[in-house]
């Protein structure tokens, strides 16, 4: 006699975008893992082609409204690349700056609002809040924080519309940057607070072998508004480093026929890793400051290896990220130059990327002559997590076979948050199903 | 009391979605006293609602009702009808009323929240409101200015 479960969820809360899973279990095996991303596909590199290229960072900001200065930068990255256009140090800086506030502001969000629930024992962000005002008063302290960094690099908080290809249409004014610079010092301290709390969350002890694959700039920085080169290793040995050029013949995308959003496999890997768990396990050592001390004071291991603590890694990464803001600014040097360089209009290829809060985004542009795109691949951090996710929930459902399907149903939702997947990215993803037959 | 809160939220470019923000400008103009906010991001009135005592949101609503019905709801004390439990289900989709109860559970209701919601039916991308929903657009001010000043006269 066949023994069957099967759990289902037919729309997964608490992630950015619409989704559902379906788990099937014979005979106390998992047969079956599909998370299936049903949200329409979206079609965005085909609006691209025949557009200028300089529209390229508005039209694929839309892609998302959490994280649309990732597409802009990446979007940036990959037309001044098809140009051989660099920018100055300067542009660098704000673009660094504007990042910062977008990570401050999705981590913050996912955090608080969509993942600290989970392990507090709480259904939804509504009935924490009532128990936990201060925690969450924080987060949304935090959050306004990353929004008015938007604001002032930005020009506003959602699709920011002051970046273009080259740079900016203006820098901030020195009475705006000192504005911006006065609420680092509560989002430090707020940062900070938020580590610790998360840190000493009871977490479900699960530990997978991951690859990794995450931007690797040739400053050395801690990857985020660009990089031209990528590292991939399982954050012990000596990773792969192979340039972003070659990104083509190292990721193939898949179509699965239950996702609407392509699978990314790597060249001689298979599924892989990108977001904080990548970030810090290939480049953490570039981590400094109070970020880098708070890491070791709380032991915050590394490569971390269970994906509940990603968390952990998140709320790191906000620490990080308000430093970095705050350093950005009191440098920011008395004569920056011009907001802007010129990128004149023709044809070439050009690879673009950035490191989204949930992962590496790349962008590749074919350019025509007049400036025009002619083809267009944009490769979101949800669709190459997606294989991982489904690896993860079939790991976690054959070690916990023994909890009841309501139990295990919302424990895998909360191993898909662990990756703060974002469908409506990814479209261009949650419903939960197990199966026990 | 201090300056009563009008906060129109909505999206300009998707058909009748953009009411709550003609409602709220036009308020603006009527009345320049009034401390009038437009916001895409309805999380943003967790912060905006705590400094106020009198506040009312206006938003597009789907009721079933006519288009440019205005409909008028007291969130003082409870959840706006037909409210999701366990909001916040994604950032993407936050609504006003998720703001509102977020804000609730914070203890930053202000001693009187009104909500006036104009009900719609199309919010086609780069579409402009519909006619019926424009024609309302007068009596949901009117509405809106009844709510602020007979709150200011039992002051």
């Amino acid at each position: 006699m066949t023994r069957a479960r099967s759990l289902d969820v037919p729309v997964l809360a608490r992630v950015e975008g619409e989704g559902a899973m379906h788990v099937r279990i014979r005979d106390g095996k998992v047969d079956d893992v599909r998370l299936q991303i049903y949200e329409p596909p979206r079609f965005f590199e085909g609006f691209l082609r025949g557009r200028d290229a300089a529209e390229a960072p508005d039209i694929t900001a839309r892609i998302c409204g959490i994280c649309p200065v990732a597409y802009q930068a990446a979007a940036c990255n990959a037309v001044e690349a098809a140009r051989g256009e660099t920018v100055t140090d300067a542009i660098r800086a704000m673009r660094r700056l504007l990042y910062c506030g977008e990570w401050i502001e999705s981590h913050a969000l996912h955090i608080y609002l969509l993942h600290a629930p989970d392990f507090l024992g709480y259904p939804d962000a509504l009935s924490m809040a009532a128990d936990h005002r201060e925690l969450v008063q924080q987060g949304l302290r935090l959050k306004k924080t990353g929004n008015e960094l938007m604001e002032l690099a930005g020009g506003r908080a959602v699709h920011p519309v002051n970046i273009k290809v080259g740079g900016f249409y203006r820098f901030p004014t020195p009475s705006e940057m000192a504005r911006a610079r006065a609420s680092l010092d509560q989002a430090a301290a707020d940062a900070e607070a938020t580590l610790r709390a998360v840190a000493a969350l009871a977490l479900p002890d699960v530990r997978m072998d991951y690859h990794f694959v995450a931007l690797d700039p040739e400053n050395g920085d801690y990857p985020l508004e660009d990089g031209r080169f990528v590292l991939s290793g399982d954050g012990v040995g000596d990773p792969d480093r192979f340039a972003l050029d070659l990104f083509d013949e190292r990721v193939v995308e898949l179509h699965v026929e239950h996702s609407n959003a392509l699978h990314a496999r790597l060249h001689g890997v298979g599924s892989y890793v990108v977001g904080p768990l990548a970030r810090w396990a290939l480049v953490g050592d570039r981590m400094t400051g109070r970020a880098a001390a708070l890491a070791a004071e709380l032991d915050v291991e590394r490569p971390v290896r269970n994906p509940f603590a990603s968390i952990v890694v998140r709320a790191l990464e906000v620490v990080f990220a308000v430093e970095e803001a705050q350093r950005l600014l009191d440098t920011w040097p008395g004569d920056p130059g011009p907001s802007g360089v010129d990128v004149p209009r023709g044809p070439g290829v050009g690879y673009g990327a950035s490191e989204a809060p949930r992962g590496l985004l790349v962008h590749r542009y074919r350019l025509d002559d007049d400036g025009l795109i002619r083809d267009a691949r944009i490769i979101p951090p949800t669709s190459q997590n997606q294989a991982q996710i489904e690896a993860d929930l079939r790991a976690f459902v054959e070690d916990h076979l023994d909890l009841d399907d309501a139990e295990l149903t919302r424990q895998c939702e909360v191993a898909i948050r662990n990756y703060d997947p974002c469908i409506s990215c990814a479209t261009h993803f949650l419903r939960l199903h197990v199966d026990r037959g | 009391m201090n300056v009563p809160l009008v906060v129109g939220v909505g999206h300009p470019d998707r058909g009748d979605d953009a009411v709550g923000l003609l409602v709220a400008e036009a308020v603006g103009t009527a009345r320049p006293d009034l401390d009038v906010r437009l916001l895409t991001d309805p999380l943003a009135l967790v912060d905006l609602l705590p400094v106020v005592e009198v506040a009312v949101v206006v938003d597009a609503a789907v009721t079933g009702s006519p288009a440019g019905t205005v409909h008028v709801f007291d969130a003082t004390h409870a959840p706006l009808p037909g409210l999701q439990p366990g909001g916040l289900a994604s950032s993407h989709g936050l609504s006003p009323g998720d703001a509102i109860e977020l804000a609730r559970a914070l203890g930053r209701i202000p001693a009187r929240l009104a909500v006036v919601a104009v009900e719609i039916d199309a919010v086609d991308l780069g579409q402009p409101p519909q006619p019926a929903v424009v024609a309302a657009v007068q009596h949901a001010v009117a509405q809106v200015l009844a709510l602020v000043d007979a709150e200011s006269s039992s002051n």
